[in-house]
């Protein structure tokens, strides 16, 4: 009986402990929960510096989100996260479940499009993953549409693909297959998977974003499905990859506040500041993703305005993800396209 | 070729670990004659003695010393490992569901065949490798015994993480073994990825795994009686593999059994080498509980990782039993 209570109050010092290194001297204080790197640093001079200033309430960085810690830490009761950026089909999910129902009283969610909001999330921004193609080895014959992607005689080369199967892979699969755009969903998954039968031993499918932006960099990978914070970071890095716009995978993330978290109240003031125009201009100018206000438009570089979707020159071919959808299939889509990856 | 009096080994010295110098040091006080009684193992006599009281005060002491180490097991392994089991039979109910869905989903036991296939590969190649580097270790001075210890000991210190990260550039297109391929003709010889890269990684990572557990038993073998085994007749090579080759089984048994079990749920060389069209089950399993958050499934598959494990250590039990007695015996003889 005694060695069974010994875990128990291990678990209880290392909260303890946990605890203490949070909240500090208790001032408010907000634990922030992203994908670490450089994205992250992002977030924090475009959103948390600033809200510090204004309001006094402090951060401490945590990450990568991991939507197993987060169940974990819900289930067990003892929420150490405060504020968590993932993807929107989560957010939707895990909504009432996991996460918390967002206080419209003090977000605006007016400024959204109707369909991206949910009970659980606004945007804080959007990412397009973009078909792009190293232009050292397409000389000749360049591709032009998605469908190049998925035709190995035509374009051979090595593939590399993002480590998230809900931000457009197979999208882009049906896509490439001649579904049409708006008659996407609900996906049908089978189909999606024959497609991309073809191209399977030559794709690698990435663990990490980083992996995707180095293997671009590197020149191990001819043709890629990344992301738009990726790219950019790539072409400065002075990869020579062109982007194909046929058409443009569009997703987003969510702010969201973990079920039971302590500072419940100051996570939802600090999402409402977050999703401020100026604050959502600010991240995206730093960390080349489009705005969340689709009205309030980043200045952008040179490069960024070549990977951006949402330019005017770009924008017929946005395709937007259906949040929706994915949270109520994300968990058998993703069983059944983790068997059909390891079988 | 073996023959100088110099590389003669006394018998049945204790199995000791990883020694060197010791054992070089024993080693020149005796064996000087062909054949003798070995002199060990009459220091020691177990069984003759009556158990005394200060014999049973020491076995309580032991007993208490060894507490720390049984409760930090049962705290941090045992509890844990019990709560995984017990969640693959009661998740989401009760029952033998996420067993039978491991036979049935068509990629388990696909995944799991390739990692006992992966682990017998690496364990056979290691094995391989490290034998004559093993007994190579055994004939050679004293000094140059150090060089090849080291050069075993330094990689098996460097951070796993640096290894697999080197071979990580080497096995990436327009690595060394790219260029080194497309040099001789070979074009896209791109292991990163793969099994092939992953294997190949593992043996490298798990050489020093086999080479001292094989070293430790080959020290302890007295050389001489290979040489009885000419002297009555029997050529070099078959002395060896009649004599020699025996005496150094629970070497092999054991190195083999430490390198396959261990491949068997390594996982960063598969997750940072591999790739997920090629996973091993540690990888499967990491992406149910990350992915999935399908803790129970990853429960099952653990709990048959762990079941594999223990019937291969119950067979290497079996095999290892019958080797080290014959070792034994031919001490005593």
């Amino acid at each position: 009986m005694r060695r069974t209570r010994t875990p128990g109050c291990l678990a209880l010092v290392l909260l303890l402990a946990t605890a203490c290194g949070g909240s500090g001297s208790g001032e408010p204080s907000l634990t922030f929960v992203s994908t670490g790197s450089s994205f992250q640093e992002n977030q924090k001079i475009a959103w948390q510096q600033p809200y510090t200033e204004q309001s006094g309430t402090k951060f401490r960085n945590d990450g990568p989100v991991d939507e197993a810690k987060l169940r974990t830490m819900v289930e067990a009761g003892k929420v150490t996260w405060d504020v968590v950026d993932t993807s929107a089909a989560a957010a939707e999910q895990y909504c009432g479940k996991y996460v918390e129902k967002l206080d419209f009283s003090v977000i605006d969610r007016s400024a959204f499009p109707p369909e991206t909001v949910s009970e659980c999330g606004v945007p804080a921004f959007y990412y397009s993953i973009l078909f792009m193609y190293d232009t050292r080895k397409f000389t000749a014959a360049k591709p032009t549409t998605i469908a190049d992607f998925f035709d190995p005689v035509r374009f051979p080369g090595r593939r590399i693909v993002p480590p998230d199967v809900a931000t457009g892979l197979l999208e882009y699969a049906l896509l490439a297959d001649g579904v049409p755009a708006g008659q996407l969903y609900p996906l049908d998954v089978e189909r999606a998977l024959r497609k991309l039968d073809v191209i399977k031993p030559i794709t690698t499918f990435a663990k990490t974003y980083g992996q995707m932006q180095q293997s671009m960099v590197d020149g191990q990978v001819d043709l890629t499905l990344v992301s738009t914070a990726r790219a950019y970071q790539t072409l400065k890095a002075g990869a020579p990859f062109e982007t194909v716009w046929d058409k443009t995978m569009v997703n987003w993330n969510d702010l969201v506040v973990p079920k039971g978290s302590p500072n419940r109240d100051q996570a939802m003031k600090f999402i409402a500041f977050a999703s401020k125009p100026e604050q959502a201009v600010k991240f995206s100018e730093l960390a080349s993703v489009q705005s969340a206000h689709q009205n309030a438009t980043p200045k952008f570089d040179e490069i960024q305005r070549r990977i951006d979707a949402f330019a005017p020159e770009h924008k017929h071919t946005v395709v937007l993800g259906n949040a929706k959808w994915w949270a109520q299939n994300f968990d058998a889509v993703t069983a059944r396209f983790s068997k059909w990856l390891a079988g | 070729m073996p023959s100088n009096n110099r590389d003669r080994r006394p018998g049945s010295k204790p199995a000791t670990e990883v020694d060197t110098g010791q054992v070089a040091e024993l080693e020149d006080t005796s064996a000087v004659m062909l054949v003798s009684k070995p002199d060990v193992g009459l220091d020691v006599e177990p069984t003759t003695a009556a158990p005394d009281p200060a014999r049973r005060n020491r076995r309580t002491v032991a007993g208490w010393v060894l507490l720390p180490a049984v409760a930090v097991l049962l705290v941090f392994f045992f509890y844990p490992l019990a709560i995984i089991v017990w969640r693959s039979f009661t998740e989401p109910a009760v029952g033998l569901d996420n067993y039978s869905a491991l036979f049935t989903d068509g990629v388990s036991v696909t995944v799991l065949l390739r990692t006992l296939r992966t682990a017998l590969i690496v364990g056979l190649a290691t094995l391989v490798i490290a034998y004559p580097y093993a007994y190579a270790m055994t004939r050679v001075s004293r000094r140059m015994r150090a060089v090849l210890t080291v050069l075993v000991l330094l990689p098996f210190w460097t951070s796993v993480m640096a290894r697999n990260f080197a071979w990580y550039l080497l096995e990436q297109r327009g690595g060394l073994i790219d260029r080194f391929f497309s040099a001789i003709g070979i074009d896209g010889v791109v292991l990163l990825g793969s099994v092939t890269g992953v294997t190949v990684a593992m043996v490298q990572v798990m050489l020093p795994f086999m080479v001292l557990p094989l070293y430790s038993t080959m020290s302890t073998i007295d050389l001489r009686l290979m040489d009885a085994a000419t002297s009555l007749g029997a050529s070099r090579p078959k002395s060896f593999a009649r004599v020699y080759v025996p005496l150094s089984l629970p070497g092999v048994v054991s190195g083999f059994s430490l390198v396959f079990i261990v491949t068997l749920g390594f996982f960063i060389t598969p997750a940072l080498l591999g790739s997920p069209q090629q996973s091993l089950v540690s990888q499967v399993i990491e992406t149910r509980v990350g992915d999935l958050l399908d803790f129970p499934g990853a429960g099952a598959l653990g709990t048959v990782l762990l079941v594999v494990t223990l019937l291969v250590l119950f067979a290497v039990s079996r095999v290892a039993r019958p080797a080290t007695a014959l070792n034994q015996a031919v001490d005593r003889a």
